[in-house]
C-alpha cells in the first residue's frame, strides 16, 4: 500500500449560514448515483425498482423516496434517475448496482454536484431572483423536482419538504452558485 | 404664479420633504413627484430643449414627458435624463437641470434658437461640407461638445440592480379603473394575477379626476379595491413597475423601481428587471393626451390639460390666478371645470364652433371657434394672443388635443394598430396574440362607465378561457360623461413656430419641409426630422405629426400609418439590463479541483472559457513568465511535472451498444477496442470537417470514458446526445458528464512512473503490465478510488491519474510531496502548450471549423470499412486536393529570430500581398528544449515542401521572418519517450 494519504475537501465546506430565519446548509454526506435504464428493460427495471425500494420509479418532474426513506430518487429524463442516499464509501454506484442487477447502468455522480439545502420562510422571494421556474406551491409542490438554469449554471431543484428545497449545481462552479444564492438573500431581505 | 393649495390632494402633508433643485432647497410632501414638487414651488422653467436650447417646463404628468428631464443625484450617483414627472420625491433628493452651457438661466447655446433658420430638419445633411479640413478640426468637436442629452457621471455605476422571474395566469398591465376592475375580477375568479403599474400610486386617471364611483370619491374607490386585492394571496400588486416590452409566448419585460434603494443609502438593488411569464394578459394601459400646435406653444407654464387637472387634484397645486384652456374636446372642459372650482379666472378657447347647452357662466370667458396664434413669456408664459388679435394675460395654459390610446405593448409583436375615426386616434389591432386582451381607454373607450365595464368583461372572458368560473356582474354607478372631440391639429395662422415634438424640437415647418423634400413616408419623416425619437418616443406628438403629414399628402391618416413600436415602452437603464452581472457576478467561474493549492503557490491564472486554470507557477526570483514556463518544460522533460487537466471534458458512456455507437461517432474504428485500452479518436461533423478529438478508454465490457478538449466538452456532449436520441435511438447507450466528478492530473516525464509507484496501491506500472495507451480502475493512497490512463500530450512517458474531485486538492499536494525526491514540478497551461507544440499535437488553434482530417495529415484515420458521421462528405474532392493546406512545422532560419501566430506564408521572391498568401501560422512557442522559436501552421502542399524556406509575414506587427518548413514533430518524432 502507498505510504501517502489523500483527504477529501468537500465542496463549499464551512459555508453554512443563516439569513434571518432561513438556513443555508451544505450537504456533504450524500451520495448521488445516476441510474440509466437499459433499453428494452424498462419493465424489468421498474419491477425490480419497486420490489427493492417499495415504491415505483418517479414520474416525470417528480421524486420518490424509498419506503424506508433511505433513498430519494429524482426523475431526470425518460431513461435516467438520480439516486440520493447517505454516503458510505467511494463506490456508491456499486451499492445500487448490487440492488438493481443488470437492468440498468450506474454512474457515481456525487462529486459532480454541490448540494445545498435551503430552508425557511423567505425562499420563494430568493428564488424569484435566479430561478426561471414557477415555484408556487400549487405549481411546484413538495414531491417535485426539475432541471433548470440559475445564473447560467445548470441546476437541479428538488422541493423535498414543506420547509425548503434541495438544490444541486455542478461542483466546479459551486462557489459562483453559492454567491448567486447569497446575493439573492441579500437583495431580498435585511441580512 | 403656481403655488400649493392649502388643502386637498393625495399628498401626505404629515410628511414634508426637503429636496434640492439647481442648488436651491425646496419643500414638498410625501406623495409628490419631483415635477409636482417643483411646480408647487413655482419652478416652471426647469429645462432647456435639445436642439434650440429653448426654456422648457413640465408638460405632462407621466412617462410621456418630453421636456422635464433632469440629472438626478450627484457625483458618481448622477443619472441623466430622468423624467421629473416619474421621480417619486424623497428626502434629500438632489436634482439639477441639464443641457445648457453656463447656467439654466443664461445658456450660451441659446444662440441656437436665433440660428434656427439654418438648423431646420436635416440641416446636417446639407451643411459642414466645406472646407473639408474644417470637419475634423472644427465641426466635429463643436457638434460633439454641444450634442447629447445630459451627461454621464463618468464613474462606474455605484448602484446595484437585480433581475428576476415571475409567473402568473393573468398579467394586468395598468392599474387605472379598467385595470383595477380586471385584476379584482380575475383575482376573485381564482386566477393568479399580477397587477403592474408604472406609477407609485395605483389609480390611473382616478387620481387626477374627481369622478365618483358607487357614490364615493374615485380615489377612495381605488383605495377600497387595493385593500381588497391586498387580501388575496393569488394577486401580486406591483406599483412602480413599468411593463416595457411584450415578447414571445406571453413573456413580458417589466422594471420595478425599489423605493428602499436611494443613492448612497444602502446596497439594495435600485430596480429589479422582471421577466413575467403570463398565460394571458389584459392590457389596460390607458391613453396619453396630445397637444395642439400653435405659435410658441412650448413656453414653460403650458401643459397638457389632463396633466394640469392631475396637478390640481392629486398634488394640490394651483396653476396661477389667471389660466386658460385651449381645447378641441370635452376632456379639456373637464380641466376648465376643475380650475373654475378653484379661485382662478379661467378662459376657455374651444376650437369647436358650437358650445351646445354647456353652462359657461363659471368661466371668465368661453370662446368658441377660437385659436391661439402666439404665446408670450420666454421663461414662463405671460399672455396668449388669439386669432382675432386679442391678448389675454395668463399664468398657465392647459392644452387638450385629444387622447391617444397607449397601444405600444399590443404592437411589439408587429400587430398593427388601426385608425379609429370615432376618437381620431389609433387603437389596438384585432389580431392580438398569446392570449392578450385590451380593456379600458387603450381600446378607445374614454368614459368611466365603459372603462370599468370593459375591465370586468375582459377579465371574465379571460377567466373562462383559463377554465375558471366567471364572476357575477358588478354594477358601477358613475356620473355621465361626454367625450366628444372635433379634430384640430394645429393653428395654421400661428405666429412663430408651432412645436409638435417638444423633445426633439420638431415644428410644423420641419414636417412641411420633409414633405417638400420627399420624406413623406412615416418612417422617413421620423428619420429626417427626428420626430418621435429619444426618451419619450413621441408619445405626445406622433399622431399630430402624422395628421399634419396626412394633410399635406392628401392621404387619410389610416393610410399614412404609424412608425413601428418596439420595446422598451419607456427608457430602461442599461444597468437594469445587466442586473447583477458585473464584477464577480459577470459570469460563473469554474475552479479546478487543485485551485486552492495552486493559489497558495502563487500561480498565475488564465480564463479558459469559464474555467480558471493555473497558467504557470512562478518561483521566487523569476521576473518574466517565460522564465517560469521554460523552467517547467525543462523540469518535466528532465524528471517529472504535474499538471491539473481536470478541465478536459469527461463523458461516461455505458450500455450494450456503446462500441457500435462510438464506431459511428468517430472516424476511426472502435468496435474492437479491448477492455483496459485507450484509443485516440477523431470526430467529424456531418460535412466532413473535424469537430473535436480526444481519447476513449474502455474500463469494462460496457463502460467507456470519453475525453474531449476543454473548449468542446459541452458541444461534444450535445452532439453525442443528438446522435443517441435522434440518429440511433435504438442503440442502448447512456451518457452522462463526469467532467466535474473527477480530478485528473497529468504526471509527465521520465520519472512519472517512479512517482506514481509511490502513491498507487500495489499496481504494476511497468511497461509490460501497463503499456502506452492502457487504462485501469485502481486505488491510490491506501484504498482511495482512482482511474489511471497511460496517455501523453507532452510526448514524455506520462500518465493521467484521476480521483474523485473532492480529493483533487489533496491529490495535488500528495503528488508534489511524493515527487520531492524527483524535483517534481507543477506546470501550467503555458508549459502544457509549449510541450504539445514541441510534440506536434494539434489543438483548438488548429481546429478552425474549416479544418479537415486531410489538412491535419490524419486522412488515413478515416476508416473506409465502416460508416461514421462525416465519413462520406470528407471525401469531397475540394477537401482533398493534393495542393491543399497541410499542417507542418516551422522553424526560423536564423535561430535568434522569432515569429508570431497569425503570420501568413509567402514564397520567397514573391510580393507580400494577399494574392500570394499560401497559408498561416496557427501556434507558436519558444521551445526551451530546442532553444529557439517553433511553430505549427497550414501551408499549401506542405508535406512536399520539407526544407523549403518561406517568409512568415506579420503585417499587423510589421514582422517578416524567414522560416523553414519541417515536420510538425519537433521532439522525439519516433515516440520512443512516451512508449518507454
Amino acid at each position: 500500500m502507498a505510504e501517502f494519504k489523500i483527504e477529501p475537501f468537500p465542496f463549499l465546506w464551512g459555508k453554512e449560514r443563516y439569513f434571518g430565519d432561513n438556513y443555508l446548509e451544505i450537504i456533504s454526506d450524500q451520495s448521488i448515483v445516476s441510474m440509466a435504464i437499459t433499453r428494452g428493460d424498462e419493465e424489468k427495471f421498474s419491477t425490480q425498482f419497486t420490489n427493492i425500494f417499495g415504491n415505483p420509479p418517479p414520474k416525470p418532474g417528480k421524486f420518490v423516496n424509498s419506503i424506508d426513506n433511505d433513498y430519494k430518487f429524482l426523475w431526470m429524463s425518460p431513461d435516467q434517475i438520480f439516486a440520493l442516499f447517505k454516503r458510505e464509501n467511494l463506490y456508491p454506484e456499486t451499492k445500487i448496482q448490487k440492488l438493481m442487477g443488470d437492468s440498468g447502468f450506474y454512474t457515481d455522480q456525487t462529486d459532480n454536484w454541490c448540494q445545498i439545502k435551503l430552508t425557511g420562510p423567505h425562499l420563494i422571494q430568493v428564488f424569484e431572483r435566479i430561478c426561471p421556474l414557477d415555484l408556487n406551491r400549487q405549481k411546484f409542490p413538495v414531491g417535485n423536482c426539475a432541471r433548470t438554469i440559475m445564473e447560467h449554471l445548470s441546476t437541479i431543484i428538488v422541493h423535498d419538504s414543506e420547509e425548503g428545497f434541495l438544490v444541486l449545481s455542478p461542483s466546479s462552479s459551486s462557489e459562483s452558485f453559492l454567491e448567486a444564492i447569497e446575493q439573492s438573500f441579500i437583495n431580498t431581505g435585511d441580512y | 404664479m403656481f403655488s400649493r393649495l392649502p388643502s386637498g390632494g393625495l399628498i401626505d402633508r404629515e410628511h414634508p420633504i426637503e429636496f434640492t433643485f439647481n442648488g436651491k432647497k425646496l419643500h414638498g410632501y410625501k406623495g409628490d413627484t419631483l415635477a409636482s414638487g417643483l411646480l408647487a414651488n413655482n419652478q416652471l422653467f426647469i429645462a432647456r430643449s435639445f436642439k434650440y436650447h429653448r426654456p422648457r417646463g413640465v408638460f405632462s404628468a407621466g412617462s410621456e414627458e418630453p421636456n422635464g428631464m433632469v440629472q438626478l443625484g450627484h457625483g458618481k450617483f448622477a443619472e441623466p435624463n430622468t423624467k421629473a414627472t416619474n421621480i417619486e420625491l424623497y428626502d434629500n433628493l438632489f436634482a439639477k437641470s441639464q443641457n445648457y452651457k453656463l447656467s439654466l438661466q443664461y445658456d450660451l447655446l441659446g444662440i441656437n434658437d436665433l440660428l434656427s433658420p439654418f438648423l431646420s430638419a436635416g440641416f446636417y445633411y446639407k451643411t459642414f461640407m466645406w472646407p473639408k479640413l474644417f470637419w475634423e478640426k472644427l465641426y466635429e468637436p463643436v457638434i460633439r461638445s454641444s450634442a447629447g442629452l445630459g451627461k454621464l457621471s463618468g464613474y462606474p455605476d455605484p448602484d446595484t440592480y437585480d433581475k428576476g422571474f415571475l409567473h402568473c395566469d393573468i398579467l394586468v398591465v395598468g392599474a387605472g379603473p379598467s385595470g383595477l376592475v380586471a385584476a379584482l375580477t380575475a383575482g376573485q375568479g381564482g386566477a393568479r394575477v399580477i397587477l403592474a403599474d408604472e406609477d407609485f400610486r395605483p389609480g390611473g386617471r382616478l387620481n387626477a379626476d374627481r369622478e365618483e364611483i358607487n357614490d364615493c370619491a374615485g380615489t377612495e374607490w381605488v383605495d377600497q379595491i387595493l385593500a381588497e386585492l391586498e387580501t388575496m394571496d393569488n394577486v401580486r400588486l406591483m406599483p412602480r413597475t413599468v411593463v416595457f416590452g411584450n415578447y414571445d409566448h406571453g413573456i413580458f419585460g417589466a422594471l420595478e423601481q425599489r423605493p428602499e434603494a436611494r443613492p448612497g443609502i444602502n446596497k439594495k438593488p435600485k430596480s429589479v428587471l422582471w421577466r413575467i411569464y403570463s398565460k394571458r394578459s389584459i392590457i389596460c394601459t390607458g391613453a396619453t393626451e396630445r397637444s395642439i400646435g400653435f405659435g410658441n406653444n412650448d413656453r414653460p407654464g403650458i401643459m397638457l390639460a389632463g396633466a394640469m387637472r392631475g396637478y390640481v387634484n392629486r398634488f394640490a397645486i394651483k396653476p396661477g390666478e389667471n389660466t386658460a384652456v385651449f381645447t378641441n374636446n370635452d376632456s379639456g372642459l373637464k380641466t376648465a371645470n376643475t380650475l373654475a372650482e378653484l379661485d382662478v379666472a379661467v378662459t376657455v378657447i374651444d376650437t369647436r364652433e358650437d358650445k351646445g347647452k354647456l353652462n359657461t357662466s363659471k368661466y371668465q370667458e368661453f370662446i368658441t371657434g377660437g385659436k391661439i396664434v402666439d404665446v408670450k413669456g420666454k421663461k414662463a408664459i405671460t399672455s396668449l394672443s388669439l386669432g382675432d388679435g386679442r391678448s389675454i394675460k395668463v399664468d398657465s395654459l392647459a392644452v387638450a388635443g385629444g387622447w391617444n390610446p397607449n397601444v405600444h405593448l399590443t404592437c411589439h409583436k408587429r400587430t398593427k394598430p388601426v385608425w379609429d375615426e370615432n376618437i381620431f386616434a389609433f387603437i389596438p389591432g384585432d389580431n392580438l396574440t398569446d392570449g392578450m386582451r385590451v380593456a379600458g381607454s387603450v381600446t378607445g373607450l374614454f368614459d368611466l362607465t365603459s372603462t370599468l365595464n370593459d375591465g370586468f368583461e375582459k377579465a371574465n372572458d379571460t377567466l373562462e378561457e383559463l377554465g375558471h368560473k366567471p364572476c357575477p356582474k358588478i354594477a358601477f354607478k358613475t356620473p355621465e360623461e361626454s367625450t366628444e372631440l372635433t379634430p384640430f391639429w394645429y393653428v395654421k395662422e400661428a405666429k412663430g413656430r408651432c412645436w409638435i415634438d417638444l423633445q426633439n424640437d420638431v415644428t410644423t415647418k420641419d414636417i412641411s419641409q420633409a414633405y417638400d423634400e420627399g420624406f413623406r413616408d412615416v418612417e422617413h419623416l421620423k428619420r429626417y426630422t427626428t420626430l418621435g425619437m429619444a426618451t419619450d418616443q413621441g408619445r405626445t406628438s406622433n399622431v399630430t405629426a402624422l395628421a399634419i403629414m396626412s394633410e399635406y399628402t392628401g392621404k387619410p391618416i389610416s393610410e399614412t400609418g404609424t412608425t413601428i413600436f418596439r420595446p422598451p415602452y419607456t427608457p430602461i437603464p442599461i444597468g437594469a439590463f445587466a442586473g447583477r452581472s458585473r464584477g464577480k457576478h459577470f459570469r460563473p467561474t469554474r475552479l479546478t479541483p487543485s485551485h486552492h493549492w495552486a493559489q497558495k503557490q502563487g500561480a498565475a491564472f488564465v480564463e479558459t472559457g469559464n474555467w480558471l486554470r493555473a497558467q504557470w507557477f512562478p518561483l521566487k526570483g523569476e521576473k518574466h513568465w517565460r522564465e517560469s514556463v521554460d523552467r517547467e518544460v525543462l523540469a518535466t522533460r528532465k524528471s517529472v511535472g504535474v499538471c491539473d487537466v481536470s478541465t478536459l471534458g469527461k463523458i461516461d458512456c455505458q450500455g450494450k451498444d456503446v462500441a457500435e455507437f462510438l464506431n459511428r461517432i468517430y472516424a476511426n474504428p472502435f468496435l474492437k477496442l479491448p477492455v483496459g485500452k485507450v484509443r485516440y479518436g477523431l470526430m467529424m461533423r456531418e460535412d466532413g470537417i473535424v469537430y473535436d478529438d480526444g481519447t476513449v478508454a474502455r474500463l469494462d465490457e460496457t463502460h467507456y470514458v470519453i475525453t474531449t478538449t476543454t473548449a468542446n466538452a459541452v458541444l461534444v456532449f450535445r452532439q453525442l446526445e443528438f446522435a443517441r436520441q435522434c440518429l440511433w435511438p435504438n442503440l442502448d447507450v447512456h451518457l452522462i458528464s463526469t467532467t466535474d466528478g473527477w480530478a485528473q492530473f497529468s504526471v509527465a516525464g521520465p520519472n512519472s512512473r517512479a512517482l506514481l509507484n509511490k502513491i498507487t496501491d500495489d499496481f504494476d506500472l511497468s511497461n509490460e503490465a501497463f503499456p502506452f495507451m492502457a487504462c485501469a480502475n485502481i486505488t491510490v493512497c491506501g484504498g482511495r478510488r482512482a482511474r489511471l490512463f497511460r496517455i501523453s500530450f507532452s510526448g514524455e512517458l506520462a500518465y493521467e491519474i484521476a480521483v474523485p474531485s473532492r480529493y483533487g486538492n489533496s491529490m495535488m499536494e500528495t503528488l508534489m510531496k511524493a515527487g520531492e525526491e524527483f524535483n517534481a514540478t507543477p506546470y501550467g497551461t503555458e508549459a502544457l502548450g509549449v510541450m504539445r507544440i514541441e510534440k506536434g499535437h494539434f489543438a483548438g488553434n488548429e481546429l478552425t471549423g474549416q479544418t479537415t482530417a486531410f489538412n491535419l495529415g490524419l486522412e488515413r484515420m478515416i476508416s473506409k470499412k465502416k460508416d461514421s458521421i462525416g465519413n462520406k462528405l470528407s471525401e469531397r474532392p475540394g477537401l482533398n486536393q493534393s495542393d491543399g493546406f497541410r499542417l507542418v512545422g516551422f522553424l526560423p532560419v536564423n535561430k535568434e529570430k522569432s515569429f508570431n501566430a497569425g503570420s501568413h506564408f509567402i514564397s520567397k521572391g514573391k510580393d507580400k500581398i494577399m494574392a500570394n498568401d499560401e497559408g498561416w501560422m496557427t501556434s507558436v512557442a519558444y521551445s526551451p528544449t530546442l532553444k529557439h522559436t517553433i511553430g505549427l501552421g497550414f501551408i499549401k502542399n506542405g508535406l512536399d515542401r520539407m526544407g523549403e524556406k518561406v517568409h512568415a509575414v506579420d503585417p499587423l506587427r510589421g514582422k517578416n521572418t524567414e522560416v523553414e518548413i519541417c515536420s510538425p514533430h519537433f521532439y522525439d518524432p519516433e515516440g520512443s519517450r512516451q512508449r518507454g
